[in-house]
């Protein structure tokens, strides 16, 4: 009986994989009242120089006295529409992941191009020439709305909140 | 022939030392190389072996941290005070500028109490560094659109 | 309190400004960190010391594996604690060590420089990752010559424009609003287009709010403050204007520049730092 209980438990609980690691146990340590104190971890003072060549200092755990950001808010061009003197950085370059890039995109690049292409063409078969333009708008415009711009456009300085939720559910209705 | 008889006799007589590997007493380095490695990390986070001594400060030292504290606190209190009643005169001058332009005109009136919700601090604007960049301002701007 | 607002609010109602301004403080914010009190900078020092002193013993063996070159390196800088003899006397107290650490007083960790690679070229070394960070100066090139007309002076205040007339006296920008029903604008578009015809089309500016933050009456006219940061671009005077200078000053240069009047009416909408 007790061992069947005991057996049920084991398998209906969490995995007991290899990370599992046991540790001799110890007797804990009792801390009286009024003695406790703060946990203040040894810290380094660190100079951290950001894209620009600016400077801040802060403090780190971590035994280094200097820290140099390559890529950050101040070189990227989505946070600085005004400048156009910005190189695109990457901190990544010369990584597997450019590597690869290197080598295949030019094959992504024609795949993801395609669709796009060939969805206005599709309506041109339907629709009288005049009609073009507009059905390659609408096009557009319907694979942005679930595009990556539109995460992107939250971050314009110009940009509305978005109001509580009733406008969104009724608009969803009244296109289905 | 005696002598060195003798000395062989004392060689013989010194007690030996033996340099042989006993059994172990301690199971040091028992631990799993992933057990040690968890004890290792959660040793960083722990106080045991790593805390400091208390500061044990004397009677005048006492008073002198509690001087230092109290200047301090007084310093903030004149700072908090100081923008507060600058807080409240430009809500004052904001509020009589409305009332001024109200009897003015109307239509101004209308425009400058629209309402701005969503609007946002511009991502270029930035907080202050300890030292500038190498290009502190950007003066080649072009008008855009 | 009451009182006095009516009153102020009854002596408006009897003469109302014909003329309206629209004056714009155009600031531009501090790129550096404010400068310290001798105070501050003090209590600073005293409180990252105490805070020294009672942090923990750093935890050597987590950052630098147990054999490894840099391991060897971090402790070949170190300098190692005073450790207990019998029969000695210590000034300083006896010591108590754990971890390597006295634990009576702070802990002085040294960090080996990272080796540098020495007798490059410059361009190399302005391209290379890890060369040694170099600040730059927070006192630039226009706080040396005194040149108000730069955007790059005093990084550690607030700059506001100021603009001087053709009959020598300084003042905010101001600019005219027209009241008829056809023409009629925003007051801090008015401010912003005017900014633009005087200054140059290539300036980027940030209107804080719509609302004015003060106004300045002087007999038939009123000048309402729109407040405004500018974020890139440069201010250059537009020949044909009644202004013949400008000049990007802080709180207390402006105080120079204005007369004593003037200058109590807009003292409170400028920043201290």
């Amino acid at each position: 009986m007790l061992r069947s209980l005991v057996f049920k438990r084991y398998v209906s609980g969490g995995y007991h994989g290899t990370n599992q690691v046991t540790l001799p146990r110890r007797p804990l340590k009792k801390i009286r009242l009024g003695k406790a104190r703060p946990a203040i971890y040894h810290q380094f003072e660190v100079q951290v120089e950001l894209s620009d060549g600016s400077v801040i200092t802060r403090r780190s755990q971590v035994p280094k006295n200097e820290i140099r950001l390559i890529q950050d808010q101040r070189n990227n061009p989505l946070w600085n529409p005004s400048r156009d003197d910005l190189a695109v950085v990457d901190a990544n370059a010369g990584g597997r992941m450019d590597k690869f890039k290197q080598k295949y995109d030019s094959i992504f690049s024609l795949e993801v191009e395609s669709p796009v292409k060939k969805a206005p063409e599709d309506k041109k078969i339907d629709k009288h020439a005049i009609n073009d333009t507009k059905a390659a708008e609408a096009v557009e415009a319907e694979e942005d709305e679930f595009g990556m711009d539109d995460y992107l456009s939250l971050l314009n300085d110009d940009s509305r909140q978005v109001q509580s939720g009733g406008k969104m559910a009724t608009k969803k209705k009244d296109k289905k | 022939m005696f002598p060195q008889s003798l000395r062989a006799k004392k060689s013989i007589s010194q007690p030996m030392v033996n340099f042989v590997r006993g059994k172990r007493t301690k199971s040091k380095g028992s631990l799993s190389p992933v057990a040690q490695r968890v004890v290792t990390q959660l040793s960083v986070m722990s106080a045991s072996r790593k805390q400091p001594k208390l500061l044990k400060l004397s009677r005048e030292d006492l008073i002198k941290h509690q001087m230092i504290q109290k200047c301090w606190s007084m310093h903030q209190e004149q700072l908090r005070t100081k923008r507060n009643d600058q807080l409240r005169n430009q809500y004052k001058s904001a509020h009589n500028a409305m009332d001024l332009l109200k009897q003015i005109d109307s239509e101004l009136y209308a425009a400058a109490n629209e309402s701005e919700a969503g609007k946002r601090f511009p991502t270029e604007l930035r907080i202050p560094t300890n030292y500038p960049p190498k290009k502190i301002w950007y003066y080649e701007y072009k008008k855009k659109e | 309190m009451s009182f006095l607002h009516l009153f102020r609010r009854g002596m408006a109602t009897t003469a109302i400004p014909q003329t309206v301004k629209t004056g714009l403080l155009l600031s531009r914010i501090p790129i550096v960190t404010q400068e310290l009190t001798t105070l501050e900078k003090q209590y600073y020092e005293y409180q990252s010391e105490l805070e020294r002193r009672l942090m923990w013993t750093f935890p050597q063996y987590f950052y630098f594996k147990r054999g490894t070159l840099a391991e060897r390196r971090f402790l070949a800088a170190q300098k190692g604690p005073i450790s207990k003899q019998p029969g000695v006397w210590f000034p300083k107290g006896v010591p108590d060590i754990k971890h390597n650490r006295e634990r009576s007083q702070k802990q002085d960790v040294r960090l080996a420089k990272e080796s540098v690679s020495s007798s490059s070229s410059d361009a190399m070394d302005a391209e290379d990752v890890s060369r040694p960070i170099v600040v730059n100066s927070r006192i630039t090139e226009a706080d040396r010559t005194g040149d108000l007309n730069s955007l790059e002076r005093k990084l550690s205040r607030t700059l506001y424009l100021l603009v001087k007339h053709t009959k020598g006296d300084w003042m905010f920008p101001a600019f005219p609003v027209s009241l008829e029903q056809g023409s009629k604008k925003p007051l801090h578009i008015t401010a912003e287009e005017g900014l633009r015809a005087l200054g140059g089309q290539n300036i980027n500016t940030w209107t804080v709010s719509n609302t004015p933050a003060g106004v300045l009456q002087n007999g038939d006219t009123a000048e309402f403050l729109i407040k405004s940061h500018i974020v890139a671009g440069k201010f250059e005077l537009q020949k044909g204007s009644e202004y013949d200078g400008y000049a990007w000053l802080t709180k207390d240069e402006i105080k120079d520049h204005l007369d004593e009047a003037h200058y109590k009416e807009v003292d409170f909408l400028l920043s201290d730092v």
